[in-house]
């Protein structure tokens, strides 16, 4: 395998992943919050950019997760806060779904 | 003097939301705020927690720099003091002896500390936690090994206990109650909150009434009603009081606060309040309230400024707050009452747990999470929908509160 093909990580089946029940994985040592809308995936730094809080026990309502610890929201395609106390944008990475298998692309 | 400027007294976290707002929908309006400490608008939550433990923490308090306000054309006149408002001319005195004219006031001037009612000795110096320079002050003093006296069981005290405890001092906290958090939760949070102090090392004294504070050849000694504690801190967090003062002067209605209506008005149809010194009609609660969180400092200058601009929006949220303490996120939303049936899901004795607070129409009137927030989420959502709720359903564990707003 070369090193591009690596650089994707295989976190489960599409299936596993159910919308508006977002789950914590790890991928390439990163903590990821993993989220499905419809039948796409989406992926966060699974860490909030204002507390120290992880965005996968976060609620998600209309596209966007909802902090646990201090109720700001980002956006779940674009990581974008939404409203305060987040000011900075949440990191994300890219999803493809290959045969049925959630890949997340980290660097 | 050109009476055009929309004047914010008041350079805190609630003038910011409200120059901003005012900004976003007036982009030519003058806006003018003038603050008495030497420092831009900076939110407080941090100043208890991340800014005692670093400089980097307390930098996240600014959440806007200079060049914003600079670009935005918010003129800022900070290290000044307004003494007097001329409600007859229209404008502001200051201490410095300019004088401000207004097309619209917004008076947004928060609160002070409350001060240790007892003696002190000269030469003790009493920390308290308000501002960044407090916070600056606290954090020098926090030295690893040093004895840390907090007075104050409440949010606070128990944040700044937390912070004291990361930076390797030895804490004692001293509280009259016989249990913390009495006012704002059930007696199970503060059985919860008291337990993970103590399992911090923390020295907890409920039921102690401190009396004076005297001051020793090494250190300061706290004299209190069950005995003497040395210490080289000394904290004090017994709660705030509103700024109203510059309110009461120009004969505006105080009582607990400058009072206003739910769009954020006094009497004088060209002044408005917001923020924490407001005691505002809060719809969802039937009643005046003034709360002391970074929620109605974030929120209802928005709708000030609207109002000043000539809307009629109007102010009503749950009173919100959070608490981080060690590893531990505590959430109320809602006022907890002795009327109410207070339910509990997840165990007290665990890592966490939420009670809610029915009314007699079997509605949550009131919810407080220990490390589980995503509930938070939810029983807003319970309180808007105006859902009666089943006890049984509530009651079982197995029932995903979320279940509940189907």
């Amino acid at each position: 395998m070369n090193q591009l093909a690596q650089t994707w990580f295989p976190v489960g089946a599409l299936n596993d992943f159910e919308e508006g029940e977002p789950v914590a994985v790890v991928a390439g040592n990163k903590p990821i919050a993993v989220f499905r809308l419809g039948e796409e995936i989406f992926a966060l730094h699974d860490l909030c950019t204002h507390g120290h809080a992880r965005l996968s026990e976060g609620f998600v309502e209309n596209g966007c997760v909802e902090c646990p610890l201090h109720q700001g929201l980002v956006d779940i395609r674009t990581g974008a806060p939404q409203c305060a106390p987040i000011v900075e944008a949440v990191r994300t990475y890219p999803v493809r779904i290959n045969e049925g298998s959630v890949e997340i692309h980290v660097e | 003097m050109s009476n055009e400027a929309y004047v914010i007294v008041g350079a805190g976290h609630a003038a910011r939301r409200a120059a901003e707002t005012l900004r976003l929908k007036a982009p030519e309006s003058r806006i003018l705020m003038i603050g008495e400490e030497a420092e831009l608008p900076y939110d407080r939550p941090v100043l208890s927690k991340d800014a005692l433990l670093g400089i980097e923490g307390e930098q996240r308090a600014f959440i806007r720099d200079a060049d914003w306000y600079a670009q935005q054309r918010i003129e800022m006149r900070l290290g000044v003091r307004v003494s007097a408002i001329d409600r007859e001319q229209r404008c502001v005195f200051l201490s410095d002896g300019e004088q401000v004219g207004y097309h619209r006031l917004l008076i947004a001037t928060g609160s002070r500390v409350r001060r240790f009612g007892g003696p002190v000795d000269e030469g003790v110096k009493l920390h308290y936690v308000r501002t960044v320079a407090d916070a600056r002050a606290l954090r020098e003093a926090l030295a690893p090994g040093a004895r840390v006296a907090v007075l104050g069981g409440g949010f606070i005290g128990l944040e700044v206990a937390a912070s004291a405890v990361s930076r390797g001092c030895a804490v004692t906290v001293i509280e009259p109650a016989s249990r913390l958090l009495q006012r704002s939760t059930p007696a199970e949070v503060g059985a919860f909150m008291l337990a993970l102090h103590r399992r911090h090392g923390v020295d907890m004294q409920l039921d102690t009434t401190p009396l004076a504070i005297n001051k020793t050849p090494t250190c300061a000694m706290v004299k209190t009603d069950r005995g003497d504690l040395p210490a080289d801190v000394v904290v004090i967090g017994i709660g705030v009081v509103p700024n109203s003062e510059l309110a009461a002067s120009a004969g505006l209605v105080v009582d607990n606060g400058i009072v206003v209506d739910q769009h954020c008005r006094t009497a004088d149809p060209l002044i408005f309040a917001a923020g924490e010194v407001t005691s505002h009609f809060n719809a969802l609660l039937g009643r005046h309230v003034r709360v002391e969180s970074w929620q109605v400092a974030e929120n209802q200058p928005a709708v000030a400024a609207s109002n000043m601009l000539g809307g009629e929006e109007r102010y009503a949220e749950m009173p919100w707050l959070w608490s981080d303490q060690y590893d531990c996120n505590l959430q109320t939303l809602g006022l907890f009452a002795a009327h109410q049936s207070v339910f509990k899901r997840g165990d007290p004795e665990g890592d966490s747990f939420c009670m809610l607070a029915l009314g007699a129409d079997d509605r949550v009137e009131a919810v407080v999470t220990v490390n589980c927030g995503r509930e938070v989420a939810v029983c807003r959502r319970l309180m808007a929908a105006g859902k009666v709720l089943d006890h049984a359903r509530l009651a079982d564990p197995d029932t995903p509160l979320k279940a509940l707003l189907k």
